[in-house]
């Protein structure tokens, strides 16, 4: 094998970019920390679930597919699973990974990043309450589990994960209260005319709208979440109307009975890895904060590091299994496997395919665009980070003595200093001091991420035994 | 107040600079400027926070490690000669120097509580130095008996009283010397707890770059940062490991380089540890939140605060030694600081000849957090002309003219 990539992430990205060098007889190693290959979005259902309902699902359909694709180029592709990678260290250009307990290292040179995204989360009162998940969490675990997430329960945010969650939970027997959408029917209708570009996706919405109609579950385009109440465990929920910036109009405020309720307010890129390698990045709101800057081929700006899918900004998994084509064929390029001519004649109908999805995806990112009212959203005694319990106060107390950037605001309150590193509150915090400061995203910076990027156990890393 | 020209600009916003603003502040006559700008590796959020007075005195500690290095290299210039293992001990007035800034310690918890609203977190920990062989004894006896006058702030354990102590600790420990007053703090706590106070008493901090400091006829008389010139009489270099960046725009060179430290932090335990450790691997420190603290090591790569991997598994190798039940918990963040060394890891403190107004504050190796509190003390006292209460001759940067040879150096 003289030439090997490292393909970091076996989602729709991760998983078309193996498939691509495989066709051309190159070699790859897909590494992913899950015990199966597909990502978030192509999630299998159980194995003990093939008789559910699940299996018609069109994701499902689409990631069979490619499932297929990926067993017959299997010789191609050294699939390690079960994989974490931790970070890196930049003075011996290792890469670490978590492999059956111990840490191991591989050279970080000719790495094509395919980490995906998360789902943003949103603080509000009441929001640590047991009951309340992220629409993932909750989706997978009607999809993937046996266990029901709860009787009676609501879906609130923006996007179209809404729409699908709440099918789900409703097939595996879910009573779905309702499902509140931030964004604004007038924004989404003005722009019809850009959803045609992906009539498979814009039929496969229609679908989900059309069988909540036909189960009379109720949807609300520009409703939110105020608050959620509960002495233990999640019991109500208060929404209401959001106005244009997304603020909530309380006095029409209204409460719902519940005991689950998904919420979700935008993907973050997970960028750690990219940051870690110090690609440059750059930030956009829509498509989810900060990823790494690439060029037409999804090249960093770090020789030899590709990025591809979500995580370099959020499009959404049809654009990121054409970018992981991308990403592959200037991989091929840099290692003179084809000729940039060669590669150009591929590379144009998947990119003019590309363009048109990008369209369809930034129709929708617009329409669920973040406003500034969720800043607004927590009260002074709510908690925004969950692993060091600080509560917004704490923050502007921060903000207040002269914090201006991400960096001073963890010394100061220890936001980040937990488990999670920030992957659950960095955004928030970001684009919270942005907009009390007046201060640009780039400015207020992020929290930098540290070796292990997950908590490993120290004898993962203890050489005497 | 608005016009007035500034008296003090202190350069450096870690613990040091801090320490100095606060205890300046004190008197409401002065006008006070810090400039602090953010640099990847400020040795105050790195540290571990450890008040180790004896221990970082004998080369415990951190010192542990550095301890190490100079005896391997040691071995090797004698050709594989190995000496008898002999702690690497610091100058008498260098005792003395820890301890009656240990000692101010209970106190300054008390005023800045009360004047910034800042808790930094002081723990009576003590600090064991933990024994496995006779080798770690001989070395643990010849500290002991180097300090005849200090003998009273020790104690032996043997590994029955260790294990009722510590139960915690690998049971083949055969005992342990513990340094009674040696106790710990939280480093950026403190550091916060010194601005804030400072703050209240009429500081004014400024996020900038020094990039110029202007001398007249060889008395300093302003700062230039990156978008002001602060007209001043006495500026204070406190900027850690930038320090000799800072000397250089008053044509001063300073022999202070920066050590890289890196550090392992546990997730939150329930408390295992009652003292801080120190081993001939590591130290380990459980910090007051129940996060467990694994330093450090000694490294001269320059700026550089990356983690490496080499490193991280002999820190976290010896901490599992130490404590066996750390093999089954998870370290959460890894980091490094950069300490400012000096060449005979003592600070730099003082005025410099041929420079009206401009002061040393620096070089204060693995030991700042410690002495921050008698360090702004003896600045205090030679910005009011007062002969410090601890003799400033053997801090000051011309002890460096005519000797320096023979004394150990990290290359």
């Amino acid at each position: 094998m003289k030439n090997n990539i490292k393909i970091i992430g076996a989602g729709p990205a991760g998983i078309s970019a193996a498939i691509l060098l495989a066709h051309f007889s190159v070699h790859s190693t897909l590494i992913d920390e899950n015990s199966e290959i597909g990502g978030a979005i192509f999630k299998k259902p159980d194995k003990g679930m093939n008789n559910s309902t699940f299996r018609d699902e069109k994701t499902f359909i689409r990631a069979r597919k490619m499932f297929n694709e990926f067993e017959e180029c299997s010789s191609y592709i050294d699939l390690q699973l079960e994989s974490e990678v931790l970070g890196n260290f930049p003075l011996t250009n290792d890469l670490a990974i978590l492999q059956k307990g111990k840490v191991k290292t591989i050279s970080d040179k000719n790495l094509l990043i395919a980490t995906g995204c998360y789902e943003r989360a949103q603080p509000f009162p009441g929001w640590t309450l047991p009951g309340i998940m992220s629409v993932g969490g909750i989706q997978s675990q009607a999809k993937c589990g046996n266990v029901k997430p709860g009787k009676r329960a609501v879906l609130i945010g923006t996007g179209p994960l809404l729409l699908v969650a709440a099918k789900q939970l409703h097939m595996a027997g879910v009573t779905i209260v309702a499902v509140l959408e931030a964004g604004r029917q007038k924004d989404i209708v003005k722009n019809s005319f850009n959803l045609m570009s992906n009539t498979k996706l814009l039929k496969e919405g229609m679908s989900y709208m059309l069988y909540l109609k036909k189960h009379r579950i109720p949807f609300y385009y520009g409703h939110g979440i105020v608050r959620a109440i509960g002495k233990d465990h999640l019991e109500e929920i208060v929404v209401a109307p959001y106005d244009d910036k997304w603020h909530p109009v309380k006095e029409k405020s209204f409460t719902l009975k519940v005991d689950c309720a998904g919420i979700q307010y935008g993907y973050v890129p997970r960028i750690q890895l990219t940051q870690m390698l110090n690609c440059k990045h750059t930030y956009n709101l829509n498509r989810g904060g900060f990823f790494p800057v690439t060029d037409s081929w999804q090249r960093t700006s770090v020789k030899k590091i590709y990025s591809a899918g979500d995580n370099s900004g959020i499009y959404g998994s049809d654009v990121a299994v054409l970018s992981g084509k991308i990403a592959a064929l200037a991989y091929l390029i840099d290692i003179s496997e084809i000729s940039i001519e060669e590669a150009e004649k591929i590379a144009n109908p998947i990119r003019k395919e590309m363009n048109k999805l990008k369209k369809f995806q930034k129709t929708l990112n617009d329409f669920s665009g973040l406003k500034e009212g969720l800043m607004g959203l927590p009260d002074q005694d709510t908690i925004v980070c969950r692993c060091e319990h600080v509560k917004k106060e704490i923050i502007d107390e921060a903000i207040e003595v002269g914090v201006k950037d991400m960096g001073a605001l963890k010394i100061r309150t220890r936001i980040g200093m937990g488990n999670c590193q920030g992957k659950m509150c960095g955004n928030y915090c970001n684009e919270y001091l942005a907009h009390k400061l007046g201060s640009s995203h780039e400015n207020v910076g992020w929290l930098k991420p540290r070796f292990p990027m997950a908590p490993i156990p120290f004898d993962s890393i203890n050489t005497n035994n | 107040m608005k016009n007035k020209t500034t008296d003090i600009v202190i350069i450096g916003g870690g613990v040091i600079g801090t320490s100095i603003a606060y205890e300046l502040s004190k008197n409401p006559t002065l006008s006070i400027k810090l400039i602090d700008i953010k640099k990847e590796g400020n040795a105050t959020q790195a540290s571990a926070g450890g008040l180790w007075a004896i221990g970082e005195s004998v080369g415990l500690g951190c010192g542990v490690i550095f301890f190490k290095t100079l005896s391997k290299r040691k071995q090797e210039t004698t050709n594989g000669v190995l000496e008898t293992q002999r702690p690497h001990q610091l100058p008498p007035f260098f005792f003395d120097f820890c301890l009656k800034s240990n000692d101010l310690f209970p106190n300054l918890w008390r005023e800045l509580k009360e004047i910034g609203g800042v808790d930094f977190k002081l723990e009576k920990t003590g600090l064991k130095f933990v024994m496995y062989d006779d080798d770690d004894k001989a070395y643990a006896e010849n500290i002991y008996n180097s300090i005849p006058h200090l003998q009273n702030q020790m104690k032996w354990m043997d590994s029955i009283q260790l294990k009722e102590d510590e139960p915690f600790i690998n049971k083949n420990a055969i005992g342990a010397l513990t340094f009674l007053n040696d106790d710990q703090v939280n480093p950026y706590l403190l550091m916060n707890a010194f601005r804030d106070a400072a703050k209240v008493q009429g500081v004014e901090i400024i996020n900038d770059e020094v990039k110029d400091i202007e001398v007249n006829n060889g008395k300093v008389v302003a700062v230039h940062t990156t978008n002001n010139r602060i007209s001043c009489n006495t500026v204070i270099n406190a900027a850690g490991s930038w320090a000799a960046e800072i000397s250089s725009m008053v044509n001063v060179s300073l022999p202070i380089t920066p050590v890289k430290g890196q550090i392992l932090l546990s997730e939150k335990m329930p408390k295992i540890l009652k003292s801080c450790l120190s081993t001939s691997d590591c130290y380990i420190a459980q910090k007051d939140n129940g996060e467990i603290l694994i330093g450090s090591t000694t490294e001269n790569k320059a700026y550089d605060t990356s983690s490496s991997y080499a490193e991280l598994q002999g820190l976290a190798s010896g901490a599992i030694k130490a404590i066996p039940i750390l093999k089954h918990m998870n370290c959460k963040r890894t980091w490094a600081g950069l300490r400012p060394g000096t060449p005979d890891e003592v600070p730099i403190l003082g005025p410099v000849e041929g420079i009206d107004g401009y002061l040393n504050a620096c070089g204060h190796f693995r030991t700042g957090i410690l002495t921050s509190a008698i360090t702004a003390r003896i600045i205090n006292d030679l910005v009011h002309l007062r002969k410090p209460e601890i003799d400033i001759n053997p801090f000051l940067l011309n002890r460096f003219k005519d000797k320096m040879k023979n004394e150990p150096e990290l290359v």
